[in-house]
């Protein structure tokens, strides 16, 4: 059975039919991209798998459980955790406190056992954990510095670290290439693979056709708000419709 | 918090303790009020955490006020067994409060936590049975201990100092752990916050809760040594004063609004016992301090002794 199964949604907003009719499946373990022109409908598919938007219609099934409208923290909470698309990190916190805030639920902490001291052990545990993943995206030796202070590509990294750290099972990330240069970009390709190592399921929106192709193992199109194809980054490549969309053309 | 941070912790209090008896009668009073409203401000700064900055919390204090002196009058509980209830009644309220109050941000917020305040106040002041009306509850019982009263102000003052000290080691403990981070996390970014499973409703109202637990003890403190609680000790003005307090002395660390507080409180007294203005021109006094301290030390007093520390580090090496 697919691991995220996206069933008939349409989501309007008054009169407008931003998605219709869309229905997908994701399989675990796979590196998913969900690409289209602009105005397609991506992001606005994305937020309704996080948990941001409710369908108008339909249902987003989630390891066997409808998350359709369910809150954004608790749909995290279940291993469906999304990573933004501009630059999205605590500006103001060092790299460490930013991953480490991402172990919200995985290591959990309370305001009594806070003010007795009674949860050391699982500090301890939490703290080792989000040194295991900065180590991991290759960020361990700037740990104290700002997360404001990074270079483009390293918070990039670090938006990622503090995503892993919430240990996801599906991961949505939107347009992380974007703004990046062809270093960054490769950079940022192999970490996505390693992710994919963990076992961890990549949903992918992104406008880099290199570095979709180069990724993905399969293709969603969406085009105005509705499915246009899906297939191998091979067949998409060679599909009429998708080639139409994205250069225009005369019917 | 390091060995020379516990070492400067003591030493005030020390300070405190030994030389508040030399003082006249009228400064050992103040030296009290001083001490209750460093845990009105650091309480106050707890709530702000999460980048929410209520006007209620004045009036929290006077629901722990009025908890505490009606529980010990009317009900004859002992003051030891009021002061935590006070502070019970004031989160227990508060809680309710977030219902409608969280589901605004920002301004929105901070009128509607105003307003709430207000309705809370207003009850005071309607209710003559059993709040008393505008002349409050009068004749509040002095907490006792065996054979000691609390009376003088030299047995009170340390018996806030004890509570006020415990609240402020509970509230640093807060801070520092990683339900502080999370309240921080929710004030920057409440988007990736949520994105890694924070119920941001829920932290900001645990932070207005345990903010209002213990500003309803401070103001159980307040009252039981005034003997006397009513409306208008809560009102807006003062909590203009605890905003000046916290904004001048700088709220992005622990000590910044206990400085400001501190600071601003001998300002004050100074003014006053020179003579050189009319009282009734202060609030001007404190409304240009205020201007001044955005304009030129955003960061407040605290921040100020910041750069001054850099700059000597600089100039050394």
């Amino acid at each position: 059975m697919a691991l995220l199964e996206v069933k008939n949604v349409t989501k309007q907003f008054g009169g407008l039919t931003a998605l219709n009719d869309v229905s997908f499946s994701v399989e675990k373990g796979e590196i998913r991209g969900l690409i289209g022109p602009n105005g397609a409908g991506k992001s606005t598919m994305f937020k309704n798998i996080g948990g941001f938007y409710k369908p108008t219609k339909g249902e987003i099934i989630y390891d066997g459980v409808n998350i359709a409208g369910t809150h954004p923290c608790k749909v995290s909470g279940m291993g469906l955790v999304r990573t933004f698309q501009e630059t999205t990190l605590f500006d103001e916190l060092s790299v460490f406190e930013n991953a480490l805030v991402g172990c919200h639920m995985t290591a959990k902490t309370n305001l009594f056992s806070a003010i007795l001291g009674l949860d050391r052990q699982q500090q301890v545990e939490a703290k080792e954990k989000t040194m295991d993943v900065l180590e991991f995206m290759g960020l361990a030796d700037r740990k104290d510095q700002l997360a404001s202070e990074l270079p483009l590509g390293s918070q990039r990294a670090l938006a990622m670290a503090v995503s892993l750290n919430a240990d996801p099972k599906v991961l949505l990330m939107d347009e992380p290439f974007a703004g990046m240069n062809p270093e960054e970009t490769n950079h940022m390709m192999d970490l996505t693979l390693k992710l994919q190592d963990r076992g961890i399921t990549i949903v992918l929106v992104e406008h880099d056709m290199k570095a979709v192709m180069g990724l993905c193992g399969y293709l969603t199109v969406l085009c105005f708000g509705s499915l246009l194809a899906e297939g191998t980054p091979e067949e998409i490549r060679n599909n009429d419709k998708v080639i139409q969309a994205y250069l225009g053309g005369g019917s | 918090m390091s060995i020379k941070n516990l070492i400067i912790c003591i030493a005030v209090i020390a300070g405190i303790v030994t030389l508040t008896p030399f003082l006249k009668f009228q400064y050992q009073d103040l030296m009290i009020f001083l001490v209750i409203n460093v845990l009105v401000v650091v309480s106050y700064r707890l709530v702000t955490l999460t980048g929410e900055w209520s006007l209620i919390h004045i009036v929290m204090m006077g629901v722990g006020a009025y908890a505490s002196a009606m529980l010990s009058k009317f009900a004859g509980f002992p003051f030891w067994v009021s002061m935590p209830l006070a502070g019970l009644t004031a989160a227990g309220i508060s809680a309710i409060l977030c219902f409608p109050l969280f589901r605004m941000t920002q301004f929105y917020f901070l009128i509607g936590s105003f307003a709430a305040g207000e309705a809370i106040r207003l009850c005071w002041i309607y209710f003559i049975d059993p709040f008393g009306g505008s002349s409050g509850i009068n004749n509040i019982p002095v907490p006792v201990l065996g054979d000691v009263d609390f009376y003088e102000p030299m047995p009170y003052l340390y018996m806030v100092l004890v509570v006020v000290t415990i609240s402020l080691v509970i509230l640093h403990r807060i801070e520092k752990s990683r339900v502080g981070l999370t309240l921080l996390a929710v004030h920057w970014k409440a988007p990736l916050a949520e994105s890694v499973g924070v119920d941001t409703w829920k932290y900001r109202s645990l932070a207005l809760i345990v903010g209002s637990f213990f500003v309803g003890i401070a103001g159980a403190l307040k009252v039981h040594y005034l003997g006397v609680v009513t409306p208008h000790q809560f009102g807006i003005g003062i909590m203009v004063f605890v905003l000046i307090w916290v904004i001048v002395g700088g709220y992005a660390t622990f000590v910044g609004p206990i400085i400001g507080v501190v600071v601003l409180t001998i300002f004050d007294q100074g003014l006053r016992a020179s003579g050189v203005v009319d009282p009734a021109v202060q609030p001007a006094i404190y409304g240009a301090v205020l201007i001044t301290s955005i304009l030129f030390m955003p960061e407040g007093l605290e921040g100020l002794g910041k750069r001054f520390r850099s700059m000597a580090k600089n100039s050394n090496a």
